[in-house]
């Protein structure tokens, strides 16, 4: 039931001890429809986010008892809700050392109210784009929320990215996609080795499927292009 | 009559202030951005102001310095009193270290605003 309730609004937890900054945060999310829930301790943050699955959690580096970051890499062994972190750090050091923790988006004090809300429709424009969790194509089954894919109603044990670039070759028919749009839904990974694992994750999911069925080969490579679903 | 200027985002809590003041006869101006709110306050005679403190671009924490700068008048600082972030306690503490004369949560009794006005204003 739970899954009903969050399709109708989103869920987002804000984690910041800035009384001020928190409520803020808290006034413009719900004056434009989510759900919002504030922690300012860093140490509750792991126990609250398993409980209650957020669509997406906006967090400040600097907490007492847990930095975003160790938070930030804890949450990802766990769970792929999109995080954006919040600091004042305008270094691009720390920018990367943020993304490179699994975090999806980096938002830098001052920020306004309208650029966080502009950055959190566009996360969830991006993860619709991609991620219609009732989606059947081709003889593949897709649950958004439990990242789970079927091929012929057996589960694939998909990684969590070739869970992404599969969802984003099932979400058209027939539409060729380019490494560099699949690269778009690996937006967590290491943006040097990007365009390389995609063929890798590719592999990866041919081999899954065959797993299930031997003689299919479900993604077609189109030379010089990219990958397409094969709809038969 | 005194003028009372009224700084808020939120349109409904502007009215709801401006119907409560206008009745005990106070001359009322409204704004609904800290920013529109300093402009208001520079070109006329206030002899009171209610902020409100969670307001987006600037809160009411960092305008309340700006307008005691330009006149140590009374200041009201208000905050939303249901917010589940914090106590709004914590938030009108920091109003008040800021230089607002008095806190008040919302929603804010018409009762309660009138008397607070008619006290500092005595």
């Amino acid at each position: 039931m739970k899954h009903y309730y969050k399709k109708m609004r989103k869920l987002i937890l804000i984690v910041e001890d800035e009384p001020i900054s928190a409520a803020l945060l808290e006034k413009n999310l719900t004056a434009n429809g989510f759900d919002v829930f504030c922690i300012a301790d860093g140490a509750e943050v792991l126990n609250w986010v398993t409980k209650n699955q957020p669509d997406l959690i906006l967090m400040d580096i600097k907490l007492p008892n847990f930095d975003g970051i160790t938070l930030c890499q804890k949450i990802r062994t766990f769970s792929v809700v999109p995080v954006f972190l919040i600091t004042s750090c305008i270094h691009e050091r720390d920018k990367l050392k943020g993304l490179n923790s699994g975090a999806d988006d980096y938002i830098c004090k001052p920020y306004s109210q309208d650029e966080v809300l502009a950055r959190i429709k566009a996360m969830f424009r991006r993860l619709n784009r991609f991620s219609d969790e009732s989606l059947t194509i081709a003889g593949f089954r897709l649950n958004k929320d439990a990242f789970q894919a079927f091929y012929k109603n057996q589960l694939l044990d998909l990684t969590r990215s070739e869970f992404r670039i599969l969802a984003m070759l099932l979400s058209k028919e027939n539409k060729v996609y380019s490494r560099s749009m699949l690269v778009e839904v690996l937006h967590d990974e290491d943006a040097e080795t990007l365009e390389r694992a995609v063929d890798g994750h590719i592999k990866n999911i041919r081999k899954k499927v065959q797993q299930v069925s031997a003689d299919k080969n479900v993604i077609k490579t189109i030379y010089g292009i990219g990958y397409k679903i094969v709809v038969e | 009559m005194k003028n009372i200027l009224v700084i808020d985002d939120e349109q409904i809590t502007r009215s709801l202030i401006e119907i409560s003041l206008k009745v005990a006869g106070y001359n009322i101006h409204v704004a609904n951005s800290a920013n529109e709110g300093l402009e208001l306050f520079k070109n006329i005679e206030f002899a009171l102001v209610i902020v409100d403190i969670l307001m987006p671009n600037k809160t009411g924490v960092d305008l309340i310095p700006e307008l005691l700068e330009i006149k140590k008048i009374p200041i009201i600082a208000i905050s939303g009193g249901r917010r589940k972030a914090f106590n709004s306690d914590f938030i009108l503490d920091s109003a008040r270290e800021s230089g607002a004369t008095i806190g008040l949560k919302k929603p804010v009794s018409p009762n309660l605003l009138i008397q607070s006005v008619q006290k500092l204003l005595a």
